[in-house]
């Protein structure tokens, strides 16, 4: 008798006895991520750690977020502290020059944040609340480190789904835009080979990223840290005195943030608060969100190719959501196939980054107006 | 609620436009200076100054 209470003891401290169904599935999912990650190369540096998380935190009875290293690790999540740094290392590996020498691409930026303020409407009429809403809503610029910060600032409790959206959209651009972008175009316009991009002087890079900070800041407060990390992160890489600081915050720092980070979302995925109806539902809702994004994207590219009489390539205009490069790939491939002498990754690129920054700006809008 | 996020929705992405189209014209304006400052060089060529080398 004494040897089976023993033996019932030694199950009880097990974590077999409080396996749950929702363990199982989450054990799966993580799974998921990490083959996605691996055997289909989707965003491994992202999916992978993540998964791996998702993996840990499932495993019944221990408690990751109750005590020890992701216990600390949470609170740089919670304050900001680590989508910040991301931004610092982002900055730190884009290219302005596209932009300043085709400044009217940051229209295509701010078109392609339709989804944004859409879904946020949408979320809102299918019963989250507004501060909910704009956090999925923010999705739809399909940047991970921007959907990770708005869900921290807007929405907490919702961070594991809308990281978990993210980043698999991100991943699924190049299966999600061209579709949209081949229904909502032309053979004809789909085809246009755009101008070279002109030189760009090393003043006007450095000029760029202070200026945009200080415009930005003045006008949206609340865009100050997102918008001031990328910004000094860029101004880093361009100003040529600090080139050490720059190699390390879009080499080293981002990289040992984005383990961290990453597997820290992970760990919050937790069954109980993860298999939910708003799970499937933030999904949904995200996927649709950057589909209208690419959309309001193509839209401008169209209005740009009448107001310059067929000069500008409306594929331009999806790579103005921020996932960067991927986007800007898309719209390459794209022109490609309608025309193989075209050549629009630049122009590309220049619409990406100013996807970067009008996800950023959209976002402070949406702490501003809803806060 | 709903009223609000649509007028949410709507003030915030013509917002974002505004702000847009201010740093449009920031660049555009920092481009007419620097074509100021070469046509200046060019009248009066000097010391060539490296902040003014095109990297692309």
């Amino acid at each position: 008798m004494d040897l089976i209470d023993r033996l019932l003891n030694v199950y009880a401290v097990t974590g077999i006895q409080a396996l749950t169904i929702g363990h199982v599935v989450m054990l799966m999912v993580g799974s998921l991520f990490i083959y996605l990650s691996i055997a289909k190369k989707y965003e491994p540096l992202i999916l992978l750690p993540l998964g791996f998380g998702v993996i840990m935190t499932n495993l019944p009875l221990g408690d990751l977020l109750g005590h020890g290293l992701f216990e600390q690790l949470y609170i740089p999540l919670e304050t900001e502290v680590f989508p910040l740094l991301i931004f610092i290392g982002v900055g730190a590996l884009t290219d302005f020059g596209p932009l300043i020498a085709y400044p009217v691409s940051m229209l295509c930026g701010a078109a392609a944040q339709l989804g944004i303020f859409v879904i946020m409407i949408f979320s809102v009429l299918i019963g989250f609340t507004l501060v909910e809403g704009s956090a999925i809503g923010s999705t739809g610029g399909a940047d991970g480190p921007i959907a990770v910060w708005a869900a921290i600032r807007l929405a907490p409790h919702l961070l594991g789904p809308i990281a978990a959206a993210a980043y698999s959209y991100m991943a699924l651009v190049p299966l999600i835009q061209p579709p949209i972008m081949r229904a909502l175009t032309t053979q004809k316009e789909r085809a246009v080979v755009m101008e070279q991009l002109r030189p760009v002087s090393k003043r006007e890079k450095i000029v760029f990223p202070i200026a945009m900070t200080i415009l930005v800041g003045v006008i949206i407060p609340e865009a100050i840290p997102l918008v001031g990390a990328l910004a000094v992160g860029n101004l880093m890489r361009e100003s040529g005195v600090t080139d050490r600081l720059a190699s390390a915050a879009g080499n080293e720092m981002i990289n040992i943030i984005t383990i961290l980070l990453t597997l820290t979302v992970g760990v919050t995925m937790q069954a109980e608060t993860f298999l939910v109806i708003e799970t499937i539902q933030i999904m949904v809702l995200s996927l649709l969100a950057f589909a209208v994004g690419t959309v309001g994207g193509v839209l401008m590219g169209k209005i740009l190719y009448v107001a310059t009489k067929g000069k500008v390539n409306p594929l331009i205009g999806s790579a103005g959501v921020s996932a960067i490069p991927m986007a800007a790939r898309v719209s390459q491939n794209e022109g490609r196939k309608a025309n193989p002498q075209s050549f629009l990754l630049m122009h590309a690129m220049g619409a990406n980054v100013a996807g970067v920054i009008g996800t950023t700006v959209a976002i402070g809008l949406l702490i501003a107006l809803t806060s | 609620m709903i009223g609000k996020a649509i007028f949410t929705g709507i003030v915030g992405y013509a917002m974002l436009f505004v702000v847009m189209t201010i740093l449009v014209l920031s660049v555009k304006w920092m481009i007419v200076l620097n074509l100021l400052e070469r046509a200046k060089k060019r009248k009066s060529p000097g010391e060539e100054d490296h902040m003014d080398n095109p990297e692309t």
